[in-house]
């Protein structure tokens, strides 16, 4: 590490001494919690003066914006996310009426972040994007556009593993002591969740067990497979790939340490 | 290759496999088993238990068909197959989390695959 970035990393922990940090950027998502894009927008909102984020998505992408105000004025780059639509909205002032604008930004935001497990950030003084006060997104604007409810809920161990999980999962079922149950997936597939959930967890539930992951399946089709993760008395069944299953063994060690 | 030399054998190519066994499901009965260290008769007994339990007792919904299960809890993580057609035999194994599942599967399933094969064959 050079020493500019030791003194950067210095002076960021003297800011914000409760933070983790990985040189001179400072990680504000690990293991998938918060969210990937929970954190960007959080940092956004936390920016007063004008800055360049520098956001690291693991290792698969950089993606840097520009923010003053708590608001998002603009896209400066996205490097190795292999999204072409972030070219038509590199340099460009953000809007709140530009439907289109807005409809590519989405697009950006949910792609570049979807499975991502850690973001560190890393700041700098900005040219400013546009020219009025008010130009660009603020947090509510921005979590309404990429779909996440706002102010930003904690999620549990089971709901940051199903999040992680979300490429390999075709369809979920995630129940929270006091509140709804909640589905997603496949119209088809949640139907068949909704009228099997009661004999599945009587099926696999066992007494005086904290937390618990089972997959059961057939090895060969690669579309039958089916997991039951239980932590204390929330329980989430979602089923996916039979060639998923390291995937899935890997995120969950990870949540919970063995 | 003997039963007890393909359990050795792919227990010596997943060094986190600590117990395989190949067992009879319908005589919820172990008939070979390899270890690092002796594993108790309750272990083992316990682990046929487990695996009748999964391929011949459950009630799982359809379209799901079980022929493989894997249950990670209290630091380790179990594996079972069973051989899909009469569903006699399984192959069971306690492994350590840091298991590569996925490679253990195909090496697993191929090894279920001989023996049931062989035994079939009247070998």
């Amino acid at each position: 590490m050079s020493s500019s970035d030791d003194l950067a990393g210095k002076l960021a922990a003297l800011s914000k001494s409760e933070d983790s940090y990985d040189g001179s950027a400072r990680r504000i998502a690990d293991q998938g919690m918060p969210l990937a894009l929970q954190a960007i927008l959080t940092e956004i909102d936390e920016t007063v003066l004008t800055r360049a984020l520098r956001f690291q998505l693991d290792d698969k992408a950089v993606l840097t914006v520009v923010a003053a105000n708590r608001r998002l004025l603009g896209i400066q780059d996205l490097e190795g996310g292999k999204l072409k639509a972030v070219d038509d909205l590199k340099g460009q002032a953000l809007s709140p009426d530009d439907e289109g604008q807005l409809k590519t930004l989405k697009s950006v935001l949910n792609s570049a972040t979807k499975g991502i497990q850690a973001v560190t950030v890393t700041t700098a003084p900005a040219e400013r994007i546009g020219n009025q006060r008010d130009a660009g997104l603020g947090i509510e604007r921005l979590a309404a556009l990429a779909g996440l409810e706002y102010p930003f809920v904690t999620p549990t161990r089971l709901g940051s593993l199903l999040m992680g999980l979300n490429d390999a999962i075709t369809a979920s079922f995630h129940r929270k002591p006091g509140e709804d149950d909640s589905f997603s997936g496949a119209d088809s597939e949640i139907d068949w969740l909704r009228a099997n959930i009661d004999s599945i967890i009587t099926e696999i539930r066992q007494p005086n067990c904290p937390f618990r992951l089972t997959t059961i399946g057939q090895q060969c089709d690669d579309l039958l497979s089916m997991s039951v993760a239980i932590d204390g008395d929330e329980i989430a069944i979602f089923r996916h790939n039979s060639k998923a299953c390291g995937t899935i063994y890997a995120n969950w060690t990870s949540i919970f340490p063995q | 290759m003997g039963v007890a030399d393909e359990l050795d054998e792919l227990r010596g190519a997943f060094e986190a496999c600590r117990i395989a066994a190949f067992a009879d499901i319908d005589a919820q009965l172990v008939l070979v088993s390899s270890s690092a260290k002796k594993a108790r008769r309750e272990t083992l007994d316990k682990l046929c238990a487990e695996a009748a339990g999964i391929f011949r007792d459950s009630k799982v919904p359809s379209p799901v068909v079980v022929d493989f299960a894997v249950s990670q809890q209290d630091g380790e993580l179990k594996v079972f197959l069973c051989e899909p057609e009469q569903r006699l035999d399984a192959a069971c194994f306690v492994c350590e989390p840091g298991l590569d599942l996925d490679a253990f599967l195909t090496a697993a399933r191929s090894m279920l695959d001989r023996l049931t094969q062989s035994s079939g064959d009247g070998a």
